[in-house]
């Protein structure tokens, strides 16, 4: 409902969820609609960009309305619109930028595009309603692994980033060649449950030793050679314990630069964002390293750390609110920069 | 009747309004900007120049595809959501078929033809019959030679011109010139010119997406923004492969091959494949 607040359409097609949100004064989720199209992709082992962007043309219109609805609320009351502009799969990204658009012009709406990475980061506004910046991030996603000083809600620092493949990516690759299926985080969490993760001591890649860089490439590679050792040994694989062991690996990496970074701003305050943040080590892990260092932990509910359009929709706010807004020659940015 | 047309198929991006009494102006884009930045100024432009507001628009018509697949979505995206917001009916246009509509006057075959890649051309044939557009080879993904046996096959006796559009012309100029001979539609002295479109109404254009609209909304064919439906006349190149080698297993390394999926990687592997 509307009752005099400010509210703001979200809408996010970055890769494969089709979502649209309506969020009230930055912080208040009326509705958060998400079409996945996992089943979709499983079947070829990743996200196929084609199928995606034909996928998103064709849901919009139902998720549009469904979040409408959700919501009771009419375009007409709409104070904003936000849009991922990018980083993402440039034919997934302009649907929504396409639709946010038309939208904007029809409705006579402002338009606001949006860094995927921010959106993910603002996610933790909406399920911590206190949080405010500056505070230390850490977006661990399929296509992100950043470390982002958050100085304000517009002003971002890039601490880290990695140099190959972002950890999620990782976390897929490593889970087709143990054969779990996909998408391979949660596979890979669930394998892990019944493995030891000191069953094999994977490589901790910690690059230069100030850098707060990551590299994941390698562990691929070293969990591929592995396998292959085994094999020609003759000796049984348990996946659960490659699963495990892999796992802690990358869990060990984020986590130690996650306090090196802490330790070298000074932040007393670390954010969790983006679709790594459900993982279940990952949050263990960090929250037993932030209570010893004494720092605060905020982490997403597993809804808000998949891709969706309220955290979309929060960042907006946030960008109108600052006084920044974007034309309608609004491109997308398939590898925009934070 | 307002009709707002967007053609965003091909390589320039145009919109047009056409009202009942058949006036019809045009805005064309600004090459230097992506369709997906151009459209929404273009149709500002557009609207402002017919003294007119998008409140005022009835009807959201767009060419359907075949075409770019990014270009047929920028397009059927931004209708789609144009009528859903504003709560118009909208009009689906076959691209090929608004061909008819940039020579209305000609008596020939009007065969529109895309060059789509890995030796296939989007193409039918049209012809106009007292002043309605007829369906004379379907529209399709075609080999070049079964397109045109096809043409041949419309009209063995050679009764009507003949007349080719689009941006298959650049590619297929050369086989083109030598199917006429061989049908003797052309001696081999003649200029190929004579077959081909002249370069200013060869390609898609929203004028004529604009009058096919009116005649397919006057056919009572308006309908809801949630029926209009993209037409690629081709399956994503991962379905094909997929399809190609039967059903497989899930998570099996077959089903991972040597497709081009990445996993969710940030960047740029959406190619347009057409």
């Amino acid at each position: 409902m509307k009752e005099g607040k400010f509210i703001t359409l979200g809408i996010e097609t970055s890769c494969d969820e089709t979502s649209v949100a309506l969020v009230a004064d930055g912080r208040e989720v009326l509705s958060n609609v998400i079409s996945s199209q996992i089943e979709v992709h499983k079947v070829f082992g990743g996200v196929v960009p084609e199928i995606a962007s034909r996928h998103h043309l064709n849901n919009m219109s139902s998720v549009y309305k469904s979040a409408m609805e959700t919501a009771g609320v009419s375009l007409r009351d709409v104070d904003l619109i936000g849009v991922t502009c990018g980083p993402g799969l440039v034919g997934a990204l302009l649907i929504g930028l396409a639709t946010a658009k038309a939208f904007a012009y029809a409705a006579k709406k402002p338009l606001v595009g949006v860094h995927h990475i921010q959106g993910h980061i603002c996610a933790n506004y909406i399920e911590h309603k206190e949080l405010e910046p500056p505070f230390l991030a850490l977006v661990v996603s399929g296509g992100h692994t950043h470390l982002v000083y958050v100085k304000d809600y517009n002003e971002h620092v890039v601490l880290g980033r990695t140099r190959d493949d972002a950890a999620g990516e990782a976390f897929d690759k490593v889970a087709r060649v143990l054969e779990l299926g996909y998408p391979g985080g949660p596979k890979i969490d669930q394998a892990a449950k019944e493995g030891d993760p000191h069953s094999v001591e994977f490589k901790r890649v910690m690059l230069e030793k100030d850098s707060l860089d990551f590299s994941f490439s390698g562990i691929k590679t070293g969990v591929l050679n592995y396998l292959n050792s085994q094999k020609q040994k003759g000796e049984e694989i348990y996946v659960p314990d490659v699963a495990a062991s892999f796992q802690m690996a990358v869990v060990d990496v984020l986590v130690a630069k996650a306090m090196m970074a802490a330790a070298r701003t000074g932040e007393d305050k670390l954010v969790l964002a983006g679709g790594v943040a459900a993982n279940s080590l990952l949050r263990t892990m960090l929250a037993e390293a932030c209570e010893k260092a004494g720092i605060a932990l905020y982490c997403p509910s597993p809804l808000l750390c998949t891709d969706n359009a309220a955290m979309i929709g929060c960042a907006a706010h946030y960008k109108y609110a600052a006084g920044l807004t974007d034309d309608m020659t609004l491109d997308a940015y398939p590898s925009l920069v934070l | 009747m307002k009709i707002l047309a967007i053609e965003t198929t091909g390589r320039n991006a145009s919109v047009a309004l056409v009202n009942e009494n058949r006036e019809v102006w045009e805005e064309t884009s600004d090459k230097k900007l992506s369709h997906l930045q151009n459209l929404i100024p273009m149709i500002d432009d557009l609207l402002e120049k017919c003294e007119l507001g998008i409140d005022d628009v009835t009807h959201i018509a767009v060419s359907e595809g075949p075409g770019s697949f990014t270009g047929i979505r920028i397009g059927m995206a931004t209708a789609k959501a144009l009528a859903q917001a504003l709560d118009l009916p909208a009009i689906s246009v076959p691209t090929l078929r608004s061909f008819a509509w940039n020579v209305p006057d000609f008596q020939g075959l009007i065969c529109p033809l895309f060059d789509a890649r890995r030796e296939q051309v989007y193409a039918g044939a049209y012809y106009w019959d007292e002043g309605r557009c007829c369906q004379a080879v379907r529209d399709d993904a075609w080999s070049l030679d079964g397109f045109l046996s096809a043409v041949e096959a419309a009209d063995p006796e050679h009764e009507k011109e003949i007349c080719f559009f689009g941006d298959g012309i650049r590619v297929f100029e050369r086989a083109l010139k030598e199917w006429a001979i061989s049908t003797e539609r052309l001696s081999s002295n003649d200029d190929i010119g004579r077959i081909l479109a002249e370069p200013e109404i060869r390609l898609q254009r929203a004028t004529s997406v604009a009058m096919a609209a009116l005649e397919i909304a006057g056919a009572g064919g308006a309908k809801s923004f949630e029926l209009l439906q993209p037409v690629y006349l081709r399956k994503a190149e991962a379905e094909r492969k997929l399809a190609a080698k039967g059903s497989v297993p899930l998570g099996s390394k077959a089903a991972t091959g040597s497709d081009p999926v990445g996993s969710k990687a940030t960047t740029g592997s959406d190619t347009v494949v057409s």
